[in-house]
């Protein structure tokens, strides 16, 4: 196993910035209301300074309301309409439709399971794939397949040392020992909030960005072992664990990609992640299997029906880290920078949303609370903030 | 029943628990080592290593005798402790120092706890729930500990036990979040 040091991202985001000065986003469209046309990218417009009309509150907004929910999110750019992979204008009724997993009643069992699970990997024939570890049930599942098929793969994950996370760390050491090529990237020298300046230019503020640090390293890692295809596990809360009924199935394979990431941070990298659950045979096969059952948080079924992929403690225990402690430490120790980004988007757009006021009372609430609106209120204007700087570093007029 | 501080310190910084109030107590420490696990009483010492190793737990299926049980007793004694938890932390200790068997082990307790409380309270309880544990289990004397851990860097703080091998709260998913830093034994 080998643990990755601080600093490894450093130089290569820096030789990155400005091989991205247009970077494409090709999981990012728009739709011009005005010309009623798509638009691939809208970076001429944001060099027009079309950003300047970016209504922040509404990003806010959009945050709380949740990315479940993102079909009906109100566009902060008046004239533009971001699209995201997964989804597409409807020109008749002037909304976003979201393409949702439409899945066929059918008899499934284990061996139908694995033969989705099978035809998912060969997509893959010839890459080199590594499994994003995580230590939880998701991760340990695909690990647990790809090992049954006798399919070669790395392993690369965070690791950290927090009490909490004592659970996960004893699963991930048990599966990197049995693999014999894993890569363990130190979470507390990427934690989220942190980086943030080194957010390469992009056309349309996400909250996911508070990720990137971490993200970076990732991808960087990747690159450098020669990993091609990053899969996660990404989606399998919802798939594993939400109710299933007989009623519309409102899953959106699409979302479980990290789109913005892979886009700004892994396509750079040469990498791509892809979920094993954003794969629509694989949720078919999984709907179908769970049809009728109850939400299942702490995923039971999952537990018992995959107990021969999964490393036994998977099977018997429930146990799953609490990642408010990282998030917490995260934020109170990039203030600094966040404070210098918020600033130096006031001073770029003259935007009264970003006027110095409004960010020191939401600071001065108790941000050791765990309280989840703040935070993504915080998320919202913190992306708001990254978005301005990194156009606006990158001369958007 | 004694009380035992596991004061932690991280990044210059000493979380314990206040002996008398219960409060978290956060005070800067300029490299001050952490407890040496071997010098704490052999119970504590056994259960403290169980918190650290999670998957070495037990499974713990508490059974309740109602025909044991003089339903009426038990109520009240529910009532006055978490009447005590709200008002002081010494005095519910003190009051749960003084025995009152009525369930074989702390599963078949807090099972019953459950019973007779509402589920709107049932997350702000853990500390009254662990004491009446202590309290009214049989077993909680020779293999039983609470431990009051903080959930770092937050100040969230939860009261659990650890009673023959086993978290023998089923129905607590939250208590491995929170690290140690106080024992009731």
């Amino acid at each position: 196993m080998r643990e990755m040091k601080s600093g490894i991202n450093t130089a290569r985001s820096l030789q990155y910035t400005n091989f991205l000065m247009r970077l494409e986003q090709a999981n990012l469209s728009f739709f011009n209301t005005k010309s009623g046309l798509l638009q691939a990218n809208i970076w001429s417009e944001l060099d027009s300074g079309c950003w300047k009309t970016a209504q922040f509150k509404i990003h806010e907004t959009n945050t709380l309301n949740g990315v479940l929910n993102r079909a009906n999110m109100v566009s902060l750019l008046p004239d533009f309409v971001p699209l995201e992979a997964g989804q597409r204008w409807n020109h008749l009724e002037k909304r976003i439709e979201e393409k949702l997993l439409q899945p066929k009643l059918l008899k499934s069992g284990l061996e139908d399971f694995l033969c989705k699970s099978k035809a998912f990997f060969e997509k893959f024939h010839n890459k080199h794939i590594a499994v994003q570890l995580s230590g939880g049930v998701d991760s340990s599942l695909i690990i647990g397949l790809l090992k049954f098929f006798g399919i070669k793969h790395s392993l690369i994950g965070y690791y950290n040392r927090r009490y909490e996370f004592r659970t996960e760390s004893y699963i991930q050491n048990i599966l990197a020992d049995d693999c014999g090529d894993a890569i363990l990237i130190n979470y507390e020298d990427h934690l989220p909030y942190s980086g943030l300046l080194n957010a390469p230019p992009h056309q349309y503020p996400d909250m996911t960005c508070c990720g990137l640090s971490a993200n970076q390293a990732m991808a960087s890692a990747c690159h450098d072992a020669g990993i091609e295809i990053l899969l996660t596990g990404c989606g399998g809360d919802l798939a594993l664990g939400e109710k299933i009924d007989n009623e519309k199935c409102m899953w959106i394979p699409a979302i479980f990609n990290y789109s913005w990431f892979q886009d700004v941070v892994y396509t750079p990298n040469k990498v791509t992640l892809v979920s094993f659950f954003s794969d629509t045979d694989i949720l078919e096969c999984l709907w179908n299997l769970r049809m009728g059952q109850k939400f299942d948080p702490k995923k039971i079924w999952a537990r018992n029906f995959f107990q021969s992929f999964l490393p036994r403690e998977l099977v018997e225990y429930t146990y799953k880290a609490d990642f408010w402690g990282l998030y917490i430490d995260g934020l109170v120790n990039s203030l600094p920078e966040i404070r210098f980004i918020h600033k130096r988007a006031y001073e770029f757009s003259e935007n009264s949303y970003f006027e110095d006021a409004k960010l020191h009372r939401m600071l001065q609430s108790d941000l050791y609370n765990c309280d989840q609106q703040l935070y993504q209120r915080l998320e919202a204007r913190i992306s708001s903030a990254v978005w301005i700087n990194s156009l606006a570093s990158h001369s958007c007029s | 029943m004694k009380f035992l501080s596991l004061p932690f310190v991280v990044r210059n910084l000493e979380y314990s628990v206040c002996p008398w109030t219960g409060d978290l107590l956060v005070v800067e420490r300029e490299c001050k080592k952490n407890q040496v696990t071997s010098s704490l009483p052999e119970k504590v010492k056994i259960a403290l290593a169980l918190c650290d190793n999670p998957y070495r737990l037990k499974k713990s299926e508490g059974n309740m005798n109602t025909e044991l049980i003089q339903v009426k007793w038990v109520k009240f004694t529910k009532k006055i402790l978490t009447f005590f938890c709200s008002l002081n932390f010494l005095l519910a200790r003190k009051y749960s120092d003084i025995k009152g068997i009525y369930f074989s082990d702390s599963a078949s307790a807090i099972n019953f706890f459950y019973s007779i409380t509402p589920s709107y309270q049932i997350n702000k309880l853990c500390l009254a729930r662990a004491l009446f544990a202590a309290k009214t289990s049989s077993a909680f004397d020779k293999e039983g500990v609470i431990f009051i851990g903080a959930f770092l860097p937050s100040r969230s703080m939860h009261a659990w036990v650890i009673e023959k091998g086993s978290q023998p709260d089923a129905r607590d998913e939250i208590w491995h979040q929170y690290r140690p830093i106080a024992a009731i034994y």
